[in-house]
């Protein structure tokens, strides 16, 4: 196939199976575990409410199955969040960018620069206070063509965009 | 509003004033729609002088709000075209200002219904690419200047669009000459309305019913049923034991039900080809002018129903690029087409499709067991559990046969299920009661996903979804180094496509 599209600052790949991803920094992995503990710690803590002060069964064995299940579910989606992040990357090559991600169910998402409508650079408060941001590339019309990575270092997510709006504005 | 030598749309305009009348026609119909329950409970229960006064002086409020309001509505709204971009001004108590550069425009619709043809206005409805909420619709525009500035967009786009970049768009041909390629008379109609999915009409009929009999059980203060049965003297019993007897009459009645849509909705239905791409009329209340413009027709797909294969009529379904709001609106439908009129449709969107050299395929064996495990097994032990619980014959019936059933029905759809891959696009087949066919070119093609699960992994299959600017084409279970060279080649002739147009400009 005539046609080539370079991997950036790496050698030339034509084939997406040959791309080297590009990890999630390890920090986004704290801040993935952070977010974890705070919703898992807010259904904990509805749960207890609901132990001391709901009055739902009038016995308390019950309770024990449902703290089992909660645990249980926290420990599953502690290790899937694990799992996850060791399975997620993307790359950025000159004529598009990639987003690999799932444990399950793998998805390769690639967007080409030339269908690209506009390019946003999220962070959170939380992101911030480890230099982390997210970037979401639109694509026209419905949504489901959007690309978005989040828990990659600012300053890289600046220079992705940067570098995609340039692409976008040398295609016009 | 002077009738100067410059047109209207270059100094803030009004719309017709027909639309404060259609504006509070919108509002009162907002009102009842979402309040009618509280009026059913008006009507139905047992009236004191005292109260119904009341009632009186809230209508009259309300009246004279909705008036205002249409009347603030009206005159706050301005429209007109400014340094290429058209300009909506609107909003009552907070401003809203929308400009939406020209050639961000992707289709202009005009829209009657009764009250507008009544006046002889439109109501103008412009999509955009991209942004939400960037669509721009006005409820009632005299025929005639709406169709003036239809013709100046239309004008300024050609004009412009064509001149700064080599688009696909450069590729409309001049005004070519309109052709009529079908037009509706009431026996098609007919047949299309006979030939409609009357079990899931009668189903959706039969949900709306029950849940209306329990949302006004609040306000009679006891279930409907039993209301009927005790004011009125029917009794329901009646019905529920004879269950066979209320899907003869939901068939009855959805039979009549969408006999009467089809004629409204596609009354006098004109599908003509114009040189920019197809236009659709169709309605007997409400006139609808679709326009389909060829480089915005992201995908076609056209179907039949055992009964419509039978008269060899196909369902014609555009996909048009479109803003997140009118997404609903701009899937342009064609009913009653003939297989002439598809192949019409076919050589104009996608020309190569008729010659071209296809390659077939079929999804692995996989997508026939993923998919009989999902519909097949796992209600299978629901049912086991209902029908051992709450034994009847009926449902030990339904057990025994939904396994045989669905592996049944789902290995015929397998059979069906096909890929053709050519050098331009692609074309999936699908369906095995209601047959339908996509066609999609690579280069309408804005993202693509490789998607793979764990079983999947194992067999070395993987599914691939084409998402493009309306709505997403999926193949499903083809084996993995297909699925990743299709990719690369159709990355390839969506990156490469536009370097070839640079190559030219330079």
């Amino acid at each position: 196939m005539l046609f080539e599209n370079p991997q950036i600052a790496t050698t030339d790949l034509p084939s997406v199976e040959d791309v080297n991803f590009q990890r999630l920094p390890p920090q986004a992995l704290k801040l993935r575990t952070i977010g974890w503990c705070i919703t898992q710690g807010i259904m904990l803590f509805i749960l207890l409410g609901l132990f001391l002060f709901g009055e739902i069964f009038k016995k308390q064995w019950p309770w024990i199955f449902i703290f089992s299940a909660w645990f249980l579910q926290a420990v599953y989606f502690f290790w899937m969040a694990r799992k996850r992040f060791y399975r997620e990357g993307y790359a950025v090559r000159e004529k598009d960018i990639i987003h690999t991600k799932g444990f399950w169910l793998r998805t390769q998402l690639t967007v080409p620069y030339n269908r690209v409508q506009h390019v946003e650079i999220e962070q959170g408060p939380l992101a911030r206070a480890f230099g982390l941001g997210g970037i979401s590339v639109y694509t026209a019309g419905d949504s489901g063509g959007d690309l978005s990575i989040s828990g990659i270092e600012y300053k890289e997510a600046e220079r992705i965009k940067q570098f995609i709006a340039q692409k976008v504005g040398s295609d016009e | 509003m002077s009738d100067t030598s410059p047109p209207f749309y270059f100094q803030p305009s009004r719309q017709s004033p027909i639309a404060i009348l259609l504006i509070l026609a919108r509002l009162i119909r907002s009102l009842i729609g979402q309040f009618w329950p509280v009026l059913l409970l008006l009507l139905l229960r047992k009236r004191s002088a005292n109260s119904s006064q009341f009632w009186v002086w809230v209508g009259i409020a309300i009246t004279i709000f909705s008036v205002l309001r249409s009347l603030v509505t009206y005159f706050r709204t301005h429209f007109y075209i400014q340094d290429d971009e058209f300009i909506l001004e609107k909003g009552g108590f907070t401003r809203r200002r929308l400009s939406v550069p020209l050639d961000k425009i992707q289709t202009i619709t005009f829209q009657q219904t009764f009250l507008h043809r009544l006046f002889n206005v439109v109501s103008v409805e412009m999509d955009t690419t991209g942004a939400k909420g960037s669509e721009i619709s006005l409820t009632a525009l005299d025929r005639d200047k709406a169709t003036v500035l239809r013709e100046y967009l239309l004008r300024w786009k050609k004009e412009n669009v064509n001149a700064t970049s080599a688009d696909q768009e450069a590729a409309t041909a001049d005004v070519a000459p309109e052709v009529e390629l079908l037009k509706l008379d009431l026996g098609a109609l007919f047949l299309i309305g006979l030939s409609q999915n009357h079990l899931r009409s009668a189903g959706i009929l039969f949900g709306l019913l029950a849940s209306f009999a329990r949302e006004i059980q609040p306000i009679l203060g006891k279930s409907a049923y039993k209301y009927f049965e005790e004011e009125w003297g029917l009794s329901f019993n009646f019905f529920w034991t004879f269950a066979l007897w209320i899907i003869v009459f939901f068939l009855i009645i959805s039979v009549i039900a969408t006999l009467a849509l089809t004629i409204v909705r596609f009354y006098n239905l004109r599908f003509v080809q114009t040189g920019e791409g197809f236009r659709l009329e169709a309605g007997l209340l409400t006139r609808r002018e679709q326009a389909a413009y060829l480089p915005k027709i992201q995908f076609l797909r056209w179907s039949a129903n055992p009964l419509q294969r039978l008269w060899g009529m196909y369902n014609l379904r555009f996909y048009q690029a479109a803003g997140h709001e009118l997404r609903g609106k701009q899937t342009l439908q064609v009913p009653g087409c003939y297989p002439h009129q598809i192949t019409t449709v076919q050589t104009a969107y996608f020309p190569a499709s008729v010659q071209e050299q296809w390659d077939w395929y079929r999804p692995h064996r996989l997508y026939f067991r993923q998919r009989v495990f999902m519909l097949g097994l796992l209600p299978l032990i629901g049912l086991i559990l209902k029908t051992s619980l709450d034994f009847s014959w009926v449902w030990l019936a339904i057990t025994l046969l939904w396994l045989p059933f669905t592996a049944w029905w789902q290995w015929k759809l397998l059979l069906r299920k096909e890929y053709g891959l050519s050098p331009d696009g692609l074309w999936v087949k699908s369906g095995y009661f209601t047959q339908s066919q996509i066609l999609l070119l690579w280069a309408n093609v804005q993202g693509l996903e490789v998607q793979q699960s764990f079983l999947e992994k194992r067999h070395q299959v993987a599914d691939l979804t084409f998402y493009t600017a309306s709505g997403e084409v999926e193949i499903e279970s083809l084996p993995l180094p297909m699925v990743n060279s299709l990719r690369d080649y159709v990355l390839a002739k969506i990156e490469v496509g536009v370097e070839n147009v640079e190559e030219l400009r330079s």
